[in-house]
């Protein structure tokens, strides 16, 4: 690899990035434009937008490398994240969020959830999960990303984390979210290019879809011992039943991850960006399409690279790396790829990281800015745009510190951590505020907070991945974790805080007075007639072609 | 055995990866130019 040509390509792409960042700043006038991008966003740009902040270099290189050790079973993730993270997100919550969002001229989603339930502690309880549980999120992403340009471009670890850090906060603070989602659309389609081009070639050079899977299929027995140990059973079969592999992959890969994303704020607040379902409308064919490719291929990818260096150097990918599975993907791509690919897919890596971590700078800044502070001081709309660039400022230098000083043990589970309390905290209160008018404040209040301390229990306590890495519940108590046994430590908290969360929202809300019937209209505006004024458009389009 | 997968469970994985894809891009295409209707006929 010519390191001349690699920064020349990196440089390009930076001042591709400033530039698009540059234009978002001058587009950017009012709050609403830098938290909403003015509710008037294109939907390519939405769709590669929500992609690309879904999609982090962590679900390419590291799920795509568990693919590598345990096979494709993990392909059941990219379709929920295609059908529920896309399809079911954007045609039957994304409308109804958008509508209901607008009619309650709420900018963020702490806002979103706050209004629809007439509650201040909502948006700065929701607020302050946010502000705090993401900065660990965000560091994960940022040290994979320095890690990555100290690999590759040879730069100090410590540089690295600066220049990333600066590039970022420059277009996240003067752009706001049009900053976020312009230079995400640009990234998005670096990301898709890189990836749809990689599987093409993987299947093309392993002979055909059916040859190359028949050969994977084939290398059964060689299938590593590791995985075995585990629950894993082959590269194309499903693990064993009810193994510790199979609660991890079913729990927290596929539920977790897979229907865990409808509650992410920094996504859900992407529906409220466009002007009308239209939009949303094309932007599911985009989304559906951009995750499909970008996902699917790491993990088909991740597994085929077995059938590769088995033929190329006698041993299966996991041996080839060393154990460390997240070399899979680049190792395999440094191998097997003509050279200017390389290139290529390390910048689709970089565009990767740089384009989560956006978001999230922006999500607590706005966090920070309007659902805490401004919520707490009882003044909206006066210092907005200043109060968030404020905040995202704190929280770029909260990620970078927290990068410096977090064990490896709390990295690993950074991901995980985030996206399992915010989905035990908000999906069942976010699908009953959109769906069920019945649910009252305090319901909401109850389904919240409920959610979030049952998933922050299980998270410290009894789930074994992150109570070990954590190290709290081994301080408290002296045992690692309160239950120790199968399959109680295996079991993602999200399969007890949600339902909890669930149940309690539906028995507070019946139990107390329903919401005003006029708050309810307000919110409900254009949504509980939708079906009606569609069938009537279908049956004005009939008549006027039967005239 | 369909597309070199033994497994059903996996198997199946795969091709409601690809269906999905397609239903995404159906569901774009179809409803391309429709929606955008609805605030003013509702408001």
């Amino acid at each position: 690899m010519d390191f001349v040509v690699l920064t020349i390509v990196f440089l390009v792409y930076f001042v591709l990035v400033g530039y698009v960042g540059y234009l978002a700043w001058k587009r950017t006038k009012s709050s609403e434009d830098f938290m909403l991008a003015g509710r008037k966003t294109h939907p390519y740009i939405m769709a590669l937008s929500y992609g690309a902040t879904f999609i982090s270099t962590a679900a390419i290189v590291g799920f795509g490398g568990v693919s590598g050790q345990f096979g494709m079973g993990i392909l059941w993730l990219v379709f929920l994240n295609i059908f529920v993270g896309v399809f079911l997100a954007f045609v039957v919550l994304g409308k109804r969020t958008r509508k209901m969002g607008h009619n309650l001229g709420s900018m963020t989603f702490p806002e979103f959830l706050s209004r629809r339930f007439n509650s201040k502690f909502i948006q700065y309880f929701s607020g302050l999960i946010i502000f705090f549980g993401m900065p660990i999120y965000a560091s994960v992403v940022l040290i994979g990303a320095a890690r990555f340009m100290e690999t590759t471009l040879f730069l100090d670890f410590h540089l690295s984390l600066i220049i990333l850090s600066l590039i970022v906060s420059v277009y996240v603070i003067f752009g706001g979210i049009k900053g976020v989602m312009y230079t995400e659309a640009v990234q998005g389609t670096i990301m898709f290019l890189g990836m749809i081009f990689l599987l093409i070639f993987v299947y093309w050079a392993l002979g055909g879809v059916e040859t190359a899977h028949m050969s994977l299929t084939n290398m059964a027995p060689h299938f590593p011992a590791s995985a075995q140990a585990l629950g894993g059973t082959g590269w194309t079969t499903f693990p064993a039943l009810g193994s510790e592999f199979w609660w991890y992959l079913v729990t927290t890969i596929i539920v977790g991850v897979g229907i865990g994303v409808l509650a992410q704020p920094q996504l859900a607040v992407r529906f409220m960006t466009v002007k009308s379902n239209k939009e949303i409308n094309r932007a599911v064919l985009l989304g559906g399409l951009f995750i499909g490719v970008t996902v699917g291929t790491a993990y088909i990818v991740g597994a085929l690279s077995n059938v590769y260096f088995f033929e190329h150097l006698g041993q299966i990918a996991v041996d080839v790396v060393g154990g460390n599975i997240d070399k899979i993907i680049p190792t395999f791509i440094g191998m097997a790829l003509p050279e200017w690919f390389v290139y290529v897919f390390l910048l689709t890596l970089l565009a990767a990281a740089m384009s989560t971590l956006s978001s999230q700078y922006h999500a607590q800044g706005t966090s920070l800015g309007r659902d805490i502070y401004e919520t707490l001081k009882g003044k909206k709309n006066i210092e907005s745009v200043r109060l968030t660039r404020i905040g995202i400022l704190i929280a770029v230098v909260l990620a970078f510190i927290l990068s410096l000083v977090l064990p490896g043990s709390v990295v690993a589970q950074g991901t995980a951590l985030f996206y399992g309390i915010c989905a035990a905290a908000f999906l069942s209160v976010y699908l009953c505020a959109l769906f069920w008018k019945r649910t009252t404040r305090e319901g909401a209040i109850a389904g919240i907070v409920s959610g979030t301390f049952v998933s922050v229990f299980w998270l410290l306590f009894i789930f074994g991945r992150t109570a070990k890495g954590l190290g709290i519940c081994q301080a408290l108590t002296g045992q690692a974790t309160l239950i120790p046994t199968m399959p109680w430590i295996a079991i993602d908290p999200i399969m007890f805080a949600v339902p909890i969360s669930l149940i309690l929202t539906i028995v507070v809300s019946l139990l107390t007075k329903p919401m005003p019937k006029e708050h309810i209209d307000k919110c409900y505006k254009g949504i509980a007639n939708n079906e009606i004024a569609n069938k009537k458009t279908v049956n004005k389009e009939i008549a006027d072609e039967k005239v | 055995m369909i597309l070199g997968i033994p497994d059903p469970w996996v198997l199946s994985g795969y091709i409601f990866t690809v269906l999905s894809v397609v239903l995404c891009v159906v569901y774009g295409i179809i409803n391309w130019n429709k929606g955008d209707e609805e605030d003013s006929y509702l408001e």
